[in-house]
């Protein structure tokens, strides 16, 4: 079979399966809607019969099943089979008159009732009488009104754009199969696999009648849920049916096995317990949370952030700001760690130096205390009024500097500090770095009459390449997103100018709760780095062993 | 002169490193729990009052011993796992190479400020919670990327014909591996070994997540436990900080012996 | 090739039984149902708690309490990732300024339909509001906390009772020595910069409403007055840190200091020093009116042991639990009782703080209240340390903060 009448011969089937079954869920949908209504208002109505008839027991009762779940409030009040009702909690609360007035609607519909609880029990109060009750609670302030509520079904989240995705793959794989577009049928593969995680997911847990309080409760809505399950089902979807393709293209066991099962744990590791975490924090960028729960909005943090919403776009708190100074951030500590750990190596890789052994243990130590403390320690170091480098500088003549009222202060302090923490990992990725390069080209370099700059420049360097370059790489990674500093010494002052992309991130999820907003900045941090990592891909790949280790130098 | 140049700076580098941990020092030495703003970093009081009331606790050497195997455990699983990626990656041409490369990079781009949530969740539907093992699975995640990359890029500087004259000899890929990389390999084991040493000994914030008693706590979340609210028994966090260091420069110091030794006396290169 | 083997056996089955190792002990099986606490708690607040559980478990033969200390900062991450898995505790102590968030995301239980009120009445109103949220009660109080005026008895023998007086006293203070100085505080927090903020006439926000009013004339009145004593009067030191404070004030080189409980802890092996209520500000009339924060007990709404954790709750909040949790761990417990006991009064320091209870603002419970926080503080640093505008600056954090 060709490629082209497998992609045929398997997809359209597959996507207009798809199709139905979202039409199908809308459809199944709308239908429970109304089922649902009609269960709950029967549902609470039974319920307050139970807890009335139940006498002075009734009130301990009514407390003690609020808030439970379905099965159990069932089995406890004879309730029987509620279909539709599995995703329930109801909840029993005592109301004042204000409160009150926000439940009338739900009371109107039926899907509340509204109860009059004393000592001697429970009464169930007509929709006419509780009005009059809530607002005269009693004298003796012994009684209280309560209202047995049913939640809203959520609804299956098969957002619309789950059938225009499967719209979406059927265009893709017209264009590739009668328009012949060089898309090697990745593009109707990726949009097939999208639709069916859009579609297949949620509707399996509503199926399957999966109690909604097992599946993700911290996040709330159905609809996140979904959405999340949806974008982890279509990684894996296209994952799957290229190894379904690519077994029946091949014949026998694949010559690259081994490589596979060398690299396989590593990665699986990797997929699962760092991609599915960040899958959800996208999801999340595209809502917000409001009282306990996440309401969609779509791409409007995008929007904010990218405008810049509510400031000056060269502004601190503005993102291309913050973008900025992150950048210079990143490439100043970046340099010094660099050169600071590698001049130093070189020094310690001299094989007549003595003491070398103790140098190397007690230059490591910055990197083995704890951050917090030593963060802090450099802080009060930099304090105006009583820090040493004040002090010193008032030794020397010059001007006490208020570190913290100025950028370039506030960030000299931050470099100070970050290139303490982290020269000593670059000292010690140099050092083994250095033990690649054999020693006899430097003594045939000596021969030919080279200077120790001229070794430095022809030998070291390019040598070094291949093993500096990983730790410079990530080392830049790991500098953009290095939160401790930043927030321990200058805490992003003045007025949040020093602040970075990812302390801004941090701010803004735990000091405003606003995680969707900080989800969306988070990608975008992510994305930024994405592009840089494009861009510097060419350092990175170093395909062939470099020829001069043969011994090809001399 | 030429002699003393490096001591020199080596000296005023090793004196800016230790300067303001000479502060931490000075602050576990007090008998006071206030945090130390004075000039002098030399120690006022020498006091082990701190070091006692951190050792008298049975709790503190089990969190210790807690620290010791969840650390060993991630490196022993990170470097083993991340010697056979990079060797793959170093050897092998396989569809899917480059781009494995990068995801290992890019997985490390993800800001971790918003993942504990989805991660603790995923950790307990694999019934890891409260378990070392899953702080294992996590750290080790965390610290294999720069792991592959580094022992690749050094996989990438040994010269293929060792391998090749062995496989003539009859050599198979494990014998490969275990005989003649790996041991050409130490500088760059050692790297990767403290590096996830490091990453695992140090973590707190999942640690504290994740577990849920006190006797499966690790160091730092001791450590930490003595900042509170408002205030901060510096005292006993200093004397926390000096012990959680002291274990890292034991490790170093046994290392620096494969970081430095080896390859350049021997010619086994060339 | 086998010796490596063997080798690299060995350390996976070592790793693998330290693992082992480290998971909790097996406990033998238990008969009694457990109640699980977590808390925050060091020194001698843990002791009395561990002491309240084992009485608590020896009245109740069927319950066993298990305590789980949590560091103070991992504990609301914790909560948050643990509680709606139905793996978090029964029951956790807490600040109160995260109820409403908790209450709204479904954490917390309401306890409203379970406590009487004459058993409500045995706390301190303020505190019982601390813990209401639409209209219930989530939490049972344990302790309160709120600024109040510490002083150097030595520098400043009586206690100030108006701005005036307080300005007066520190200004001699200093002007008898230049190495001192007069008052400090965090200048730049809100927490700390709200006494004065009420006392001017000011608010955070307007009762319920979703506005912020800190950009009022009277707020910017409050932020002129403390830059004031910053640069007229040069009686607050540049950056004043809680480290830098502490010391200051513990090295005699400090008159006033503006701080809460806690910082009794700071002063161990210190003495010559006195606490007072917050004076009245002059320019007003008004008493400067603290945040209260109250510290309780809140339970769990996916707790396995319903009611036995509001059980404990209740032991730990009855007025026998308060009197011991005062005595030996120094808290203000917020049981009215016990304000009213002799050795409650005999303690100056406790007294002080009950005098201050009468004028605060109870710290808002509504997830509105963290979004003020950090453009407050920035708003502070720009007016009080950089010299800006003060009605400009809040108006900029006013901005910020509206939704």
């Amino acid at each position: 079979m060709t490629r082209q009448a497998a992609r045929v011969g398997l997809i359209a089937p597959f996507i207009a399966v798809l199709f139905a079954a979202a039409l199908g869920a809308l459809a199944l949908q709308r239908y429970s809607a109304e089922r649902h209504r009609a269960t709950a208002t029967a549902f609470v109505t039974h319920l307050a019969q139970w807890y009335a008839e139940q006498g002075p027991a009734g009130s301990q009762a009514l407390a003690r099943d609020s808030r439970v779940r379905f099965a159990a409030i069932a089995t406890r009040t004879q309730a029987g089979a509620y279909p539709y009702l599995h995703d329930l909690r109801f909840t029993a609360h005592t109301v004042d008159a204000r409160a009150g007035e926000a439940l009338w609607p739900i009371l109107e519909d039926d899907r509340a009732v509204a109860l009059a609880v004393t000592r001697s029990g429970v009464t169930h109060l007509p929709n006419g009488a509780w009005r009059a009750a809530v607002r005269a609670p009693g004298s003796d302030g012994e009684r209280s009104v309560a209202v047995i509520e049913t939640q809203p079904l959520s609804p299956i989240a098969v957002p619309w754009w789950g059938l225009a995705a499967s719209c979406l793959a059927a265009f893709a794989l017209w264009l590739d199969v009668v328009r012949r577009w060089p898309g090697r049928g990745a593009a109707p593969l990726l949009a097939a696999a999208l639709s069916a995680g859009a579609i297949l997911t949620p509707l399996g847990m509503r199926l399957l009648a999966v109690d909604a309080t097992e599946v993700g409760t911290t996040l709330g809505s159905a609809d996140l849920r979904g959405a999340a399950l949806m974008l982890a089902a279509a990684v894996a979807a296209p994952l799957t049916l290229l190894g379904v393709l690519a077994a029946r293209r091949g014949s026998g066991p694949s010559p690259h096995r081994w490589a596979y099962a060398y690299i396989a744990p590593a990665m699986v590791g990797l997929g699962v317990l760092v991609v599915v975490p960040f899958i959800f924090g996208v999801v999340m960028s595209f809502h917000e949370r409001a009282g306990g729960d996440w309401r969609w909005v779509g791409a409007s943090h995008y929007v904010d952030i990218l405008a810049a919403t509510g400031r000056r776009l060269w502004e601190p708190m503005s993102f291309y700001f913050t973008l900025a100074v992150t950048v210079l951030w990143t490439l100043v500590n970046v340099a010094l760690h660099a050169s600071i750990g590698l001049a130093l190596a070189l020094l310690l890789a001299r094989p007549t130096l003595r003491f070398k052994a103790v140098y190397r243990v007690l230059l490591i130590v910055p990197w083995a205390v704890p951050s917090y403390i030593t963060a802090l320690v450099w802080k009060g170091m930099f304090n105006q009024q009583y820090g040493l480098v004040n002090h010193l500088l008032g030794v020397l003549g010059l001007a006490p500097v208020s570190w913290f009222a100025s950028f370039w202060a506030a960030f000299a302090a931050n470099v100070t500090t970050n290139t303490w923490l982290g020269f000593p990992f670059m000292l010690v990725v140099s050092l083994g770095a250095l033990q690649s390069i054999p020693a006899d080209l430097y003594e045939a370099a000596e021969v030919d009459g080279a200077t120790r700059w001229q070794q430095f420049r022809h030998i070291t360097l390019p040598l070094l390449r291949p093993a500096l370059v990983p730790a410079l790489l990530l080392g830049s990674v790991w500098t953009f997103n290095m939160f401790n500093v930043i927030y321990l010494v200058s805490g992003g002052q003045p007025g949040h100018a020093t602040d970075i992309l990812v302390t801004e991130a941090y701010r803004l999820a735990f000091e405003q709760d606003r995680y969707g907003y900080a989800a969306a900045w988070s990608v975008l941090i992510f994305v930024v780095l994405l592009a840089w990592g494009f861009v510097t891909r060419r350092a990175g790949e170093d395909d062939e062993p470099s020829p001069a280790a043969g011994g090809g130098a001399h | 002169m030429r002699r003393l140049l490096p001591h020199l700076v080596l000296l005023v580098a090793t004196v800016v490193a230790l300067f303001p941990v000479a502060w931490v020092v000075k602050m576990a030495l007090r008998s006071s729990q206030t945090f130390s703003t004075s000039l002098s970093p030399w120690p006022d009081e020498v006091s082990l009052v701190q070091f006692e009331t951190l050792f008298a606790d049975p709790v503190f050497w089990r969190q210790v011993l807690n620290s010791v195997v969840v650390a060993s455990a991630t490196t022993a699983v990170g470097v083993f796992l991340a010697c056979t990626a990079a060797y793959a990656f170093s050897r092998y041409r396989f569809p899917g190479r480059r781009a494995g490369l990068q995801v290992l990079l890019v997985t490390q781009m993800f800001p971790g400020t918003l993942m504990m949530i989805p991660l603790y969740r995923l950790i307990e539907s694999m019934g890891l919670l409260d378990r070392a093992l899953g702080l294992v699975l996590v750290y080790s995640t965390t610290a294999i990327p720069f792991c592959v990359w580094q022992l690749k890029g050094w996989f990438d500087t040994l010269p293929k014909e060792l391998e090749e004259s062995a496989i003539m000899d009859g050599a198979g890929p494990l014998t490969l591996f275990w005989r003649i990389i790996l041991p050409l390999s130490r500088p760059a084991i050692a790297v990767t070994a403290l590096f996830s040493f490091m990453t695992a000994w140090n973590e707190y914030v999942l640690a504290a997540t994740f577990m849920g008693d006190e006797r499966a706590y690790t160091l730092p979340v001791r450590v930490q436990s003595y900042v509170g609210a408002y205030t901060t028994e510096w005292g006993l966090f200093a004397a926390g900080a000096v012990v959680v260091s002291l274990p890292v420069m034991a490790l170093f110091f046994v290392l620096q012996r494969h970081l430095v030794g080896g390859l350049t006396a021997g010619g086994v290169k060339g | 090739m086998i010796r490596r083997v063997a080798h690299a056996l060995a350390l996976l089955g070592a790793a693998l039984g330290g693992l082992g190792a480290c998971a909790p002990d097996a406990r033998p099986a238990d008969p009694r149902r457990e109640v699980v606490l977590w808390h925050s708690y060091r020194g001698a607040e843990r002791d009395t708690l561990e002491s309240l559980a084992a009485q608590f478990e020896r009245g109740r033969t069927d319950l066993r309490v298990r305590l789980l200390p949590v560091p103070y900062d991992a504990l609301p991450d914790k909560l948050t990732a643990a509680v709606p898995r139905g793996n978090g505790p029964d029951l956790f102590v807490f600040a109160h300024d995260r109820v409403g968030d908790w209450a709204d995301a479904e954490l917390l239980e309401p306890l409203g339909l379970r406590v009487a009120p004459r058993d409500a009445d045995r706390f301190a109103r303020a505190t019982l509001d601390a813990l209401s949220h639409g209209d219930e009660l989530w939490g049972l109080p344990l302790a309160f906390k709120c600024l109040a005026l510490y002083r150097n008895t030595g520098l400043a023998p009586e206690a100030p009772a108006t701005t005036n007086a307080l300005i007066a006293a520190a200004g001699v203070a200093r002007s008898r020595d230049a190495s001192v100085w007069g008052v400090a505080w965090e200048l730049d927090s809100l927490y700390f910069h709200a006494p004065w903020l009420h006392g001017f006439g000011g608010a955070v926000y307007a009762g319920d409403a979703d506005a912020p009013a800190f950009d009022s004339p009277a707020g910017a009145r409050s932020v002129d007055f403390v830059r004031s004593l910053v640069s007229a009067r040069a009686l607050v030191p540049p950056e004043p840190t809680s480290a830098l404070t502490t010391s200051l004030f513990r090295d005699g080189k400090l008159a006033f200091v503006v701080s809460g409980p806690w910082f009794r802890g700071e002063l161990e092996g210190v003495s010559g020093w006195a606490v007072s209520p917050l004076p009245v500000v002059s320019e007003t009339g008004r008493a400067a009116a603290p945040f209260l924060g109250v510290e309780a007990v809140l339970v769990s709404r996916r707790a396995r042991e319903k009611d036995a954790a509001f059980e404990l709750a209740r032991f730990l909040t009855d007025d026998a639990a308060a009197t011991m949790r005062f005595a030996e761990a120094g808290q203000l417990v917020a049981n009215v009782s016990v304000h009213a006991t002799s050795d409650f009064q005999a303690d100056a320091f406790a007294r002080a703080f009950a005098q201050q209870v009468e004028h605060t603002v109870p710290l808002s419970n509504r997830p509105h209240m963290r979004r003020v926080w950090t453009p407050v503080k920035d708003a502070l640093g720009a007016a009080i340390v950089r010299g800006e505008d003060a009605a400009t600056a809040l108006g900029r954090a006013a901005q910020a903060v509206r939704p």
